[in-house]
């Protein structure tokens, strides 16, 4: 029985600014449980780091303006500020895209490592020390006990990467937030990274919350997804529902989009159109004005789909799209003909 | 670091020499007569006499280069002329007034870095609030003002008007508004006796500018700090916003004003002429002012000479304390595994 | 920074892809700018003041009713304001208000004269350094380093004295031959910095000439920090001129500049105190003022402000 850490209801943030007023993330729920790897997928603009950004209140401009997020019997979005700073690193931790704008230039990064302990756990100048050559250590980082001490820019960018996860996991956080942590990388040393996130979350049994707008990552680490569009989460189920059983065009445009190695000589299908603004989001459905399957006006332009189950699948598969259920069956009809 | 050192150490022999060269330019290529003005200035009216002392002294009649030869053979072996009037060496006229001028500019450094880095780290955190405002017009008039209209503002303020000497406060904290009392000093720079009565009016103007100047590069600098991904990871790991502020962000946003702190330099060394004349501060700001009434050509370029050598030298050791606190500079560039 | 800090950077057209309807349309920077500009209650004020201050230099005739060098009002010296003389006179009778609004145009003549030199001279040479680089780059910067290490006042003063016989011209010539300095590693360095960037790249690879990659795409983005600084510059020149006037090394008696009233009013400090701050007055509102359109205008130019409320 796998138990549920996060739960996220409904989760909605806007941004006011001198244009207007951003609806970065408008009414997005998703649950996390112990052990397992949630990624969330989307564009640039999606909605994605917004969302987990907000649990922590890491985003000063951002307005939460509904919504509920449950990590261990407690409300994150109404969390008294010192429990928040509690949890932040000792309970939820996270690590962001660029480990070299991420880490302080001027602080070695021994220090930086270790000042997670000394706040959390109150352990002394030595003590920490010598845990940040621990965490060094396995996240693979070689001659840990000489590289404590070097500066941030005397890493390579997998090994920053690497420090930072060191960092993120010094108090054993039952859940993990990587915000495209592969993304800066180059694709040799994502796959290691990638890894290594692995091995930590099995060492210490956390959960890891992957954004990301990478599918090959998805497919590699994931077990569950959850795909957003325009601040909404559009479709949510198993990596293997996802990529093989989508219940949502828009999914079914990124999946199309994805150049294959070994499908030569096909042209590529992009998704038309381009991504909304979040100021004047699109009536109805916000994927209506760019989907091949839209029946306009009615009622893709004017209704607005409900995040809920299909019928005849399974109930943790959800999307937000008023023919799902159509889009399944024609898919079905296509495989009983091949 | 060390190689860092050396080349700017050498750099400095080619810009010294061009500025000096320069000031060799200024005083005796420029003018139409050097001669004369050194003698006592157009406006005094030599006797040839004089004008030909001064060319035989000075060699000034001879061709452009030998005399570009000269000067730099005298500023060598630093003999820096005589000052027409009263004869007394430059030599001897700095060693007088110098001493006076740095304890003024110690004390105008330290209110600089004091008041302005606090100023500025306070306004950045409190942005767009009214302490923020106010400190933002405050700073700006203060950079506006002319240095020797606030330095005579504080005199009458302090002299004439019912201000704050005529209040009730006792005798040690009446504050003088000319001169430099008994003049007595601990460890060169800190005023003893009846010494820092006269010292805090004159500092106060004198850092000015340049306290303004470095609140709003702080100000400046600490925003960009606090837009700063690193300072989002301090939150991230469960900091507390003081610490988040005072660990991370400080010690970044100060590597600029550092910087600035050199470069200021200048603007105090130009400002301690007017406030020195202001407050009747003997230094040397005050013998170069006397010295451009005088039309004193020998003792303006003398002091000029050494302001000039005291400023590179300043901002070399600015240069080089900045590269030792941002490690990027300090250790080279990175290491690639 | 990622956008999530920037939200407006979601609000406009994607770049390069052909938009499909319901994306709203990207506001044109200049409009953007003078939006953020209106909204800075500062630089309008200063705006106002500078505009203010030039139509009273210009119509100054109409605003005062004194001559400021010849009426002298006999009898009444160093006298403080009063119905006849708004801001009382001078030593010699001279009524000081007149004196004041006549020095407006010596101020901002110079201040702007004398700034417009220095950009002339420092954007030029960075430009060429900057675009250039290699050899003519350090020669510039050498030359520059030179004229650094003499502090700028100091160098002015030194000019002024050795060369000034008190004319206007002079004086103007001097302060922007010392001005440019600043300007010139800004310019630079942005040129430098631009230069690699990858539009100038994609106009090279077009087959664009590299005049006119240099003037049409690099220097209209130099100028931005080239228009603050000049604003600026002028509050600093007008300063200079003060000081110079005051050291007695600028324009001399008995043109009407505030540097010099401020210098013959410090005799009498004392018992006729309107002599000196009036000028200074004037002095400190006419920087201040430029000082804060130049600030203005730097945060309303600077993208990285956008959405900061």
């Amino acid at each position: 029985m796998t138990e549920t850490l996060l739960s996220v209801r409904d989760l909605r943030v806007e941004f006011h600014t001198d244009a207007g007023v951003v609806k970065a993330v408008d009414g997005v729920s998703f649950d996390v449980a112990r052990g397992e790897v949630f990624s969330i997928v989307g564009e640039s603009g999606s909605g994605k780091s917004v969302a987990c950004m907000s649990l922590l209140g890491l985003i000063p401009n951002a307005k939460v303006v509904g919504g509920e997020a449950w990590w261990k019997e407690t409300d994150l979005l109404q969390a008294r500020p010192e429990l928040l700073r509690r949890i932040r690193g000792g309970e939820i931790a996270m690590i962001f895209q660029d480990p070299l704008t991420a880490l302080n230039p001027v602080h070695r990064v021994g220090r930086q490592i270790g000042e997670m302990v000394r706040i959390h756990e109150r352990a002394s100048k030595r003590e920490a020390r010598d845990r940040a050559i621990e965490l060094l250590d396995l996240v693979g980082i070689p001659q840990a006990e000489r590289r404590v001490d070097n500066y941030p820019h005397e890493f390579s960018g997998g090994m920053r990467q690497r420090a930072m996860i060191a960092m993120a996991i010094a108090c054993e956080p039952d859940l993990l937030i990587a915000d495209e942590p592969t993304t800066a990388l180059d694709v040799t040393v994502q796959a290691q990274v990638l890894e290594v996130l692995l091995e930590i979350k099995d060492r210490i049994n956390s959960a890891i919350v992957l954004i990301t707008h990478d599918l090959g990552v998805v497919a590699g680490m994931a077990d569950r997804v959850m795909v957003m569009y325009a601040g909404r989460a559009v479709e949510m189920g198993t990596t293997d529902e996802i990529f093989y059983d989508m219940l949502h065009p828009y999914t079914v445009g990124l999946l199309a989009s994805l150049p294959r190695v070994d499908a030569t000589g096909e042209e590529l299908v992009p998704i038309r159109g381009a991504p909304p603004s979040l100021i004047h989001v699109p009536a109805g459905c916000p994927f209506h004005p760019r989907c091949d399957y839209a029946r306009l006006p009615t009622p893709c332009s004017t209704v607005v789909p409900e995040f809920d189950p299909v019928p005849g699948k399974n109930p943790d598969h959800r999307s937000a799209c008023h023919f799902a259920e159509e889009l399944a069956g024609e898919r079905e009809r296509g495989k009983a003909r091949a | 670091m060390t190689s860092y050192i050396i080349r700017r150490v050498l750099l400095i022999i080619p810009t010294v020499f061009g500025a000096l060269s320069f000031l060799f330019f200024i005083f005796f290529a420029l003018p139409g007569d050097p001669a004369e003005l050194i003698a006592g200035g157009a406006d005094r009216n030599p006797s040839p006499e004089a004008v030909a002392q001064v060319n035989d002294r000075y060699g000034l009649d001879e061709p452009l280069i030998e005399q570009f030869a000269d000067y730099w053979k005298r500023t060598l072996s630093w003999d820096l002329g005589e000052s027409y009037e009263g004869r007394r060496s430059v030599n001897e006229i700095l060693g007088e007034t110098a001493p006076r001028s740095i304890r003024l500019g110690i004390w105008a450094i330290i209110i600089e870095i004091v008041v302005g880095i606090s100023v500025g780290l306070v306004s950045a955190i409190r942005r767009y609030s009214i302490s923020d405002k106010l400190t933002t017009i405050a700073t700006a008039a203060a950079s506006a003002i002319p240095v020797f209209v606030l330095g005579y503002f504080l005199q009458y303020w302090f002299a004439v008007l019912p201000g704050p000497n005529k209040w009730d406060l006792p005798q040690w904290a009446q504050l003088k508004t000319q001169g430099r009392g008994d003049d007595s000093w601990l460890l060169f720079f800190i005023p003893t006796g009846d010494t820092w009565r006269h010292l805090v009016l004159p500092a106060i103007t004198l850092a000015s500018v340049s306290t303004a100047l470095a609140a709003r590069m702080m100000r400046g600098s600490m925003l960009e700090v606090l837009g700063a991904d690193y300072m989002r990871t301090a939150r991230a790991k469960g900091l507390t916003e003081r610490q988040v502020i005072g660990r991370h962000g400080v010690r970044n946003a100060m590597l600029p004003v550092v910087t600035l702190i050199g470069i200021d330099f200048g603007t105090t060394i130009g400002a301690s002429i007017l406030t020195e004349t202001v407050f009747s501060w003997r230094g040397l700001g005050y013998t170069i002012a006397e010295a451009i009434d005088a039309r004193d050509l020998p003792v303006m370029l003398g002091l000029t000479l050494v302001v000039v050598l005291a400023y590179t030298v300043i901002n070399l050791i600015v240069d080089i304390s900045y590269a030792w606190f941002d490690p990027r500079v300090r250790l080279g560039g990175s290491e690639t595994r | 920074m990622t956008f999530v800090d920037q939200p407006e950077a979601l609000t406009g057209t994607p770049t390069g892809e052909a938009g499909i309807a319901d994306v709203h349309e990207a506001q044109p920077l200049g409009r953007d700018v003078l939006r953020r500009f209106r909204r800075n209650k500062l630089a309008m004020l200063g705006l106002a003041f500078i505009v203010l201050l030039i139509l009273a230099a210009i119509f100054a005739p109409l605003i005062t009713s004194y001559d400021p060098i010849h009426d002298r009002a006999r009898g009444q010296y160093r006298d403080g304001p009063s119905a006849e003389h708004w801001l009382g006179t001078d030593t010699i009778g001279r009524d000081v208000f007149s004196r004041i609004v006549y020095g407006a145009r010596i101020s901002l003549r110079i201040g702007i004269l004398a700034t417009a030199l220095s950009l002339l001279i420092g954007v030029t040479l960075g430009s060429i350094a900057g675009f250039f680089g290699g050899i003519i780059d350090s020669i510039v910067m050498r030359i520059t380093d030179m004229f650094l290490a003499i502090p700028y006042i100091v160098l002015a003063i030194a000019i002024a004295t050795v060369v000034g016989r008190g004319k206007e011209n002079t004086v103007i010539l001097v302060l922007g031959l010392t001005g440019w300095l600043a300007i010139v590693r800004v310019v630079r360095a942005t040129f430098l910095g631009l230069k690699e960037l990858e539009y100038v790249e994609a106009a090279r690879a077009l087959g664009f000439s590299r005049l006119r990659i240099m003037a049409r795409h690099v220097l209209p983005n130099a100028l931005q920090p080239v228009i603050v600084y000049g604003t600026i510059a002028i509050g600093g020149v007008i300063l200079a001129e003060a000081a110079l006037s005051f050291l007695g090394v600028g324009v001399f008696d008995p043109t009407p500049s505030w540097g010099l009233m401020i210098e013959n009013g410090r005799r009498d400090l004392a018992n006729a105190p309107h002599m000196l701050f009036f000028p200074g007055l004037a002095v400190l509102l006419t920087v201040l003022a430029f000082v804060f359109v130049g600030d203005g205008l730097r945060d309303a130019l600077d993208p990285k402000l956008r959405g900061r409320e």
